[in-house]
């Protein structure tokens, strides 16, 4: 287990105060939050790359806070990976492993492994230079797991990919951590990679921790305004029955409005809804009802370049964001009524 | 400027000599090594400096001064360096580099105080030099050239030059070296530089 | 006619590219017109044989040598000295960089000069008189040439590592290397070119220097005679032939590194 116990450090004029955190064996744990929260500074704390100025970090009930780096015997994949260029793929990922003057035979066998494990046979005698970004990717974690650490430290791992292949290695990191069972922190910008890999989350802001917990305790009880309106300032709407509707649907009823949404083998208590995931229409849509409701606009607030709309469906209270524009053209004002289009697929449930 | 004549540089019958040089060592005020003689600088331990023979004229002298007095391949070994003109040759004294330059006696009016002489024995100089002046023979203002070299033979220009201690009469210097040749040429040895 | 119009628009592009290109041709002109000269002053028969003299050949050697001695010196004194200017935050580092920088725009002569008078100081004299002569001596032209281009060496060392992404030295730690370890197994690696652009340009440099060495080692025909000295040597007793042979080899000695140079540099750019 890592115990960050009220963990203080300083970069520059920024600092991140007070940290406090555990994150559990084979966990994978994700610290996100906007640009200079402070979540690299954590990692590097973690890495003991950089200094701290208060608090401690345990590791398996060992203080190992004053330990250098090279002692802390973490993997460490950093921002853009830092691949070696001098170095081809083999030699990138055996660096480790040659300080501690391994014998062929078992480096041969760690490399064989890891390259088994992570897909990348082909690449051992490539020029780092001509990897793509998803497989420098693969390589950097290799690197980095050559020397068996006893965590895993991933500095923004998807920074550098274009959204199709970072979704695809989403999937493939997930994997890696499920076969490996290595603790794993993960620190991201990026919400929908943090929810989608967390086991568990801290959300940081301005150097301190917001808020810990489970993706969907995050996303269904945020803790602070920051929090919530990192996650998006959801909707949340409390369901008082379920019906199983068979062909893998069911429905749910909240604030008498039945909600249809694919079947979820339990009770559903919770619904949440991204105001942006919300389609406002002033004339009623085609097609079948499923999921359309008709409201009134009790509210209409200006915020920055969108419009906020609060509107009454039976009674639940929504909010939903439009661009200017699209409400400029719809013309739409308080009291008139509207039409709401659910899209099933952001609908959050608990 | 015998060369310079030889070759046709200049209009022979414009030649005048203007002041007269005799050889004599420079040492470094109170004579620290005691440098008496030309035989002297061979002592062990001793820098010296010279000009460079192939390319300054004090350095030329130098080098005959040694030869004639049979001193050469004792000395040579404790010559350090080579200057490139008289005037840094000079300076080897002045900025304390060495412990004796084979210079010109007027060396230590150039720097009173930083340098003092030591004149040779009038027999050891076989030759005195001079500071001549001539008209170019590719002067394109033949008048100003005349008049220039009349001026530094005038009284006045004399004075300038008695005034920084150089002998402008072939008398002052015969003391030094009654026996000396005024002028003249002498061909470096070809081994002047190895031994 | 309006400049406006000709300065916008394509027109004035290509006034623009024309008016750079010309200047770029007049200066490459300008130094193939004076390399031209020079070899149509050159007598080709008794170049060879200029070149196969004693003096020429002592001076080829004594110049290679002092100035490979000088750059040795210099890298190796100037990669710590510049890593740590690099990388390390301490007061007083403007003065430290400003100090290390005045070598590069001082005259070489005003160094050797200060050279010379250093050394009849009684800390100077000490270790004339003690340790290595230097004033007239070939280590005096080793000191002299490493005055000279050891800034040189800082500068262009301080500019690689400013360059390098810190991240690599870092995962280097965690992967379980000790400061120094990831500075020769990191560090210097990632550094090659710069490295090598900068040991060969500073003992080029040596090799050409004259103004520090002729004032501190003199300028005593083959004894303190580097190539440039022979220049001025020979120019002295108007033996033109030779200065010109002497100019041919160091402008071959000076070709001869820089192509060296591009061809180790070109092959490993910066990921």
């Amino acid at each position: 287990m890592i115990a960050i116990k009220g963990l203080s450090a300083r970069a520059g004029s920024f600092s991140i105060r007070d940290i406090s955190l555990d994150i559990n064996d084979g966990e994978y744990f994700v610290i996100v939050g906007p640009t200079g929260a402070g979540k690299t500074i954590l990692l590097e704390c973690l890495a003991g790359l950089h200094r701290i100025r208060g608090g401690e970090i345990w590791v398996d009930e060992r203080d190992v806070t004053s330990y250098p780096p090279e002692k802390r015997q973490v993997g460490y994949v950093p921002q853009d990976y830092a691949l070696f260029p001098f170095l081809n793929v083999r030699d990138n990922i055996t660096f480790g492993l040659r300080r501690i003057g391994h014998d062929r035979t078992v480096v041969n066998e760690k490399v064989e492994s890891l390259a088994h494990l992570l897909g990348i046979h082909h690449l051992l005698d490539r020029n780092v230079r001509t990897l793509s970004g998803g497989e420098k990717q693969r390589i950097a974690i290799a690197r980095a797991l050559a020397i068996s650490p006893k965590m895993l430290l991933l500095d923004e791992p998807m920074g550098s990919l274009d959204v199709r292949t970072g979704k695809f290695l989403r999937l493939e990191l997930k994997r890696f951590h499920e076969e490996l069972g290595i603790t794993t922190v993960h620190v991201t910008h990026n919400l929908v990679e943090a929810e989608e890999m967390a086991e568990r989350m801290a959300i940081m802001n301005v150097g301190k921790i917001e808020q810990i917990g489970t993706p969907e305790r995050v996303f269904f009880y945020p803790q602070s305004p920051f929090v919530s309106d990192f996650i998006g300032t959801p909707n949340i709407l409390d369901c008082d029955r379920c019906n199983d509707l068979g062909h893998g649907l069911m429905e749910a009823v909240c604030g008498g409005v039945p909600i249809i949404l694919p079947y979820q083998g339990e009770a559903v208590r919770k619904i949440a809804l991204l105001p942006r995931e919300i389609y406002v229409t002033a004339r009623k849509p085609p097609g079948p009802g499923l999921n359309r409701f008709r409201g009134v606009v009790t509210d209409i607030t200006p915020f920055s370049s969108l419009m906020k709309l609060k509107i009454r469906v039976k009674e639940l209270h929504l909010v939903a964001e439009l661009p200017q524009d699209i409400f400029e053209e719809m013309d739409i004002k308080t009291g008139q009524e509207v039409f709401l289009i659910l899209k099933l697929r952001s609908l959050k449930v608990h | 400027m015998v060369k310079a004549e030889k070759e046709g540089l200049v209009d022979a019958k414009t030649i005048r000599i203007v002041a007269y040089l005799v050889p004599a060592i420079g040492v470094q005020p109170g004579n620290p090594k005691r440098i008496r003689s030309l035989a002297d600088l061979g002592n062990p331990g001793v820098k010296i400096g010279i000009g460079n023979p192939e390319a300054v004229c004090v350095g030329l002298y130098a080098i005959e001064l040694l030869e004639r007095n049979g001193l050469l391949n004792v000395v040579r070994k404790n010559i350090v360096t080579h200057a490139p003109s008289c005037a840094a040759t000079e300076g080897l004294i002045a900025l304390k580099k060495v412990d004796a330059v084979i210079g010109w006696e007027v060396f230590s009016k150039w720097n009173p105080g930083k340098i003092e002489t030591v004149f040779l024995k009038p027999n050891e100089v076989p030759r005195i030099a001079y500071i001549p002046a001539a008209v170019s023979s590719y002067t394109t203002d033949r008048a100003s050239a005349r008049k220039f070299i009349d001026f530094l033979m005038s009284a006045e220009g004399r004075k300038i030059f008695t005034k920084w201690g150089y002998a402008v009469t072939d008398g002052e210097i015969r003391k030094y070296a009654p026996k000396a040749v005024v002028g003249g040429e002498y061909a470096l040895p070809r081994n002047w530089n190895t031994p | 006619m309006s400049s406006r119009g000709s300065s916008t628009g394509i027109a004035g592009e290509r006034a623009f590219k024309l008016a750079t290109l010309s200047a770029l041709a007049i200066l490459t002109l300008f130094f193939v017109g004076i390399f031209v000269s020079l070899a149509a002053y050159t007598d080709w028969t008794t170049f060879f044989s200029i070149l196969a003299s004693k003096e020429i050949l002592g001076a080829i050697r004594l110049t290679l040598g002092t100035a490979t001695m000088a750059a040795a010196i210099s890298m190796i004194l100037a990669i710590p000295a510049a890593y740590a200017l690099s990388q390390t935050k301490f007061p007083g580092k403007d003065v430290v960089d400003t100090i290390l920088d005045l070598p590069i725009v001082v005259s070489p002569i005003a160094l050797g000069a200060a050279l010379l008078v250093f050394f009849n100081t009684p800390v100077g004299l000490g270790i004339e008189n003690n340790l290595i002569k230097f004033v007239f001596e070939v280590p005096g032209i080793i000191l002299a040439q490493f005055t000279v281009i050891n800034a040189l060496a800082v500068r262009l060392l301080k500019a690689t590592f400013d360059g390098i992404n810190p991240r690599y030295e870092r995962v280097g730690r965690t992967l379980g290397y000790t400061k120094l370890a990831v500075f020769f197994r990191i560090t210097l690696p990632l550094s090659r070119n710069g490295l090598l652009a900068s040991a060969v340009l500073t003992w080029a440099r040596a090799i050409g220097e004259f103004g520090a060495t002729m004032t501190l080692a003199g300028a005593m025909k083959t004894k303190t005679e580097t190539l440039p000295v022979a220049i001025f040597l020979n120019l002295a007793t108007a033996d033109v032939e030779k200065a010109v042979a002497v100019v041919f080899v160091l402008i071959v000695i000076a070709a001869g590194a820089l192509m060296v140079l591009r061809k180790m540099t070109v092959k490993r750019e910066v990921v």
